[in-house]
């Protein structure tokens, strides 16, 4: 932002806030309407051109739900962007599955497609690929998978698609995924899909209800578990944080892999993420959420129960992890970092059920590259690396149950899509995709500030799956389980 | 008697029925203590031994914390609570322990957690229960009984985002002719919903069947 504009800016909240002000000359302390918390947030919209990329933020979520009719006439509608973005309808096609979430481009360089996981019952399609050009869906996996959830491409160029299932969600390795068609796994547990040659189960990465997978490029992957408390018995834990560090990390700079067998991820051993370091990292258990901690070993014969460890071995435990993302950024520079989210719960408070815990997002470090990927177990703990966690973005009533984030490549930005239930309000509104700054150099660790940047105008919908490609320009995201009963990708571009 | 502008004469007058008042609660509260009914108290036991300790929990009075055969745990044999954490004398001199063996080792042969599925669904609101029932009920392939249900959830449903999905399933369901005559009723009587979202959502779809 030139100076011109800084001024322009400055000068705009000034009389903002003298103008709220002016009219509270008869209250007692003369204090301004707008409170300093408020100065800020209105500072951070007047800057959003410069800080996020579009020329304003949405001043509320939408109410509007659009008709069946409507969003099949332009399904571009189902997303009201902040001005200066636009919406192209990347796929509606009627054979698109309806509940499209987790999704990536493909291959990785010069990318043709969008390879998505659905999010349905087993008897229903699992994984689909959708060209960028035409938007026509074909099926990779057409059965067998529950929940698939989350879905990467691997450094050496094959597909990771996980259940969301609990114990027995699975993983699954797909080579080849432009020509791998109309597969069926089984239902359950670790037998031979119907095309072995490219679609495999890794049991060696355990099992519980995947959903963040956050691959570093020699293969050591984070891994998350959609658990909510008190599942199964009040007391018991949430989700937990996995690392599963290959036998054999792979060699960045090698070529895709050929075969299955190849994967890095056929044998390797699995860390959960415990906060507390205090006396013998034993300050262990409830109020004791962030900050550093340690890699516990999760010793067991393949494919191990990663919900029941985590519960034996006093892992620490979020509200409902979801999507994750590695900071490219930080791996440039030779760290580990990663992002994610917990989803919370966010029912009305007028209701008995309201928890008001909107979630968060929160961020882990964990040493350098080197560091993150070596074995060095000492009484059961991995010592060599320190994970430390700290909530990056706290949810709010407003942005609320965050699901699926990206960070934009050369901005920083975080885009986060909401999970929330605004539908069920007193008065509705739509879910939102929220735009973040990550922390500065300030001395907390929390972000910078938020502004709503897109809302869906669907209330049976949420969005899902949002991601940037390589270049930051285009933003796609799935309006999952739309009123139009097929799926909808979107591609928002414009950002300045 | 005046100090300093201070009447200390009425200021004594005023204070003498409160003291009086304390000296005699104080006396009654001396009578009250001698006088009361003694604990057993086991041989040798000192104010913090076990068997006080059970007078104070209200063993011994009726209630019952555990079994009556219960051991007493002798005081020197009683685990030792560890160190005030709040101490900030104490936190530097901790001995670590050797290895944290307070920590039990996974068992993959150990009882998993009870299976509690996806998240979304699992322990979901009530509402949102609906709304799952819903979407189920508006893919499946359409008979009598899911009509039915659609139609009295579009009637009844007190939330809008669960009418709408109750049309989104009807919507569904005319695909099959012979259910329209029944989906085309609830359409147009859903025109006039209180809620706009709704009242529009069913207008198109009854135009998308019956022509505008």
């Amino acid at each position: 932002m030139n100076r011109f504009m800084k001024i322009a800016v400055a000068g705009a909240v000034t009389a903002a806030t003298a103008a709220a002000s002016a009219h509270d000359y008869g209250r007692i302390h003369h204090r301004p309407r707008l409170d300093f918390g408020q100065r800020i947030e209105a500072l951070t919209r007047l800057e959003s051109l410069e800080l996020f990329g579009f020329f304003a933020p949405l001043a509320d979520s939408s109410t509007l739900s659009l008709s069946a009719t409507e969003a099949e006439a332009n399904a571009a509608r189902l997303l009201t962007v902040a001005p200066g973005l636009r919406v192209r309808v990347l796929s509606a096609a009627a054979n698109l599955a309806p509940n499209i979430d987790q999704m990536f481009l493909f291959p990785a360089k010069h990318p043709t497609h969008i390879i998505a996981c659905n999010e349905q019952g087993s008897g229903q399609i699992g994984v689909q690929r959708i060209n960028i050009k035409t938007g026509v869906a074909e099926t990779i996996i057409s059965s067998g998978l529950s929940s698939c959830d989350p879905a990467r491409v691997t450094p050496w160029g094959t597909v990771i698609v996980g259940e969301e299932n609990g114990t027995n969600g699975r993983l699954f390795e797909i080579l080849d995924p432009l020509n791998t068609n109309n597969v069926t796994v089984p239902a359950s547990g670790f037998g031979a899909s119907s095309d072995p040659a490219h679609v495999v189960a890794r049991p060696a990465l355990g099992q519980f209800s995947f959903e963040g997978i956050g691959i570093l490029p020699n293969g050591v992957v984070y891994l998350t578990d959609e658990n909510r408390p008190g599942g199964g018995g009040i007391g018991n834990p949430g989700g937990a944080l996995v690392k599963f560090i290959p036998s054999i990390l792979w060699n960045s700079g090698a070529a895709a892999i050929t075969s299955l067998d190849q994967s890095p991820w056929t044998a390797g051993n699995l860390y959960g993420f415990r906060v507390g370091r205090n006396t013998g990292n034993t300050d262990v258990g409830q109020g004791n959420e962030y900050g550093r901690g340690v890699w516990v070993e999760i010793a067991g014969a393949a494919p191990i129960n990663l919900r029941a460890a985590a519960s034996a071995l006093r892992l620490t435990a979020y509200y409902r992890p979801e999507d994750m993302s590695v900071d490219q950024d930080a791996l440039a520079d030779g760290d580990v970092r990663f992002c994610g989210t917990n989803t919370g719960q966010e029912v009305p408070d007028t209701t008995p059920n309201g928890d008001n815990h909107w979630g968060e997002v929160y961020c882990v470090t964990d040493g350098t590259v080197a560091e993150a990927s070596a074995i060095s177990v000492t009484a059961g703990i991995n010592t060599a690396s320190i994970p430390e966690y700290h909530t990056l973005i706290l949810g709010t009533k407003d942005f609320a149950m965050p699901d699926n984030l990206d960070i934009q490549p050369g901005t920083g930005v975080f885009i986060v899509d909401e999970d929330g239930e605004g539908a069920i309000y007193d008065t509705p509104h739509n879910n939102d995709i929220w735009a973040c700054l990550d922390d500065g150099d300030d001395t907390d660790t929390l972000t910078d500030g938020c502004v709503r940047a897109m809302s869906l105008n669907d209330l049976t919908a949420e969005p899902t799956g949002g991601f940037f490609d390589a270049s930051g320009s285009h933003y796609y995201v799935s309006i999952q389980h739309n009123i139009t009963g097929h799926g909808v990708i979107l591609d928002v571009s414009g950002w300045r | 008697m005046s100090v300093d502008g201070v009447d200390t004469a009425t200021s004594s007058v005023k204070s003498g029925p409160v003291l009086a008042a304390l000296l005699v609660g104080a006396v009654g509260l001396g009578v009250y203590w001698w006088s009361r009914p003694q604990e057993p108290v086991a041989p040798g036991s000192t104010a913090d031994s076990p068997a006080s300790l059970s007078a104070l929990s209200g063993e011994g009075a009726g209630f019952r914390a555990g079994p009556p055969s219960a051991p007493v745990v002798a005081l020197a044999d009683a685990p030792q609570p560890p160190p005030a954490r709040n101490d900030p004398n104490a936190e530097p001199h901790e001995a670590p322990p050797s290895k944290p063996v307070e920590f039990p080792v996974y068992d993959a042969s150990a009882s998993p957690p009870v299976e509690s599925g996806p998240a979304e669904t699992a322990g979901a609101d009530p509402a949102n229960q609906r709304a799952a029932t819903l979407r189920a009920t508006g893919e499946q392939a359409g008979g009598a009984a899911e009509l039915a249900l659609l139609i009295e959830s579009l009637r009844t449903d007190p939330l809008a985002r669960n009418r709408l999905l109750a049309i989104s399933g009807l919507r569904r369901l005319a695909a099959d002719e012979s259910l329209q005559p029944q989906v085309l009723d609830a359409l147009r009587a859903a025109q006039s919903d209180r809620d706009t979202n709704v009242a529009r959502n069913a207008r198109d779809a009854y135009a998308e069947f019956a022509g505008p």
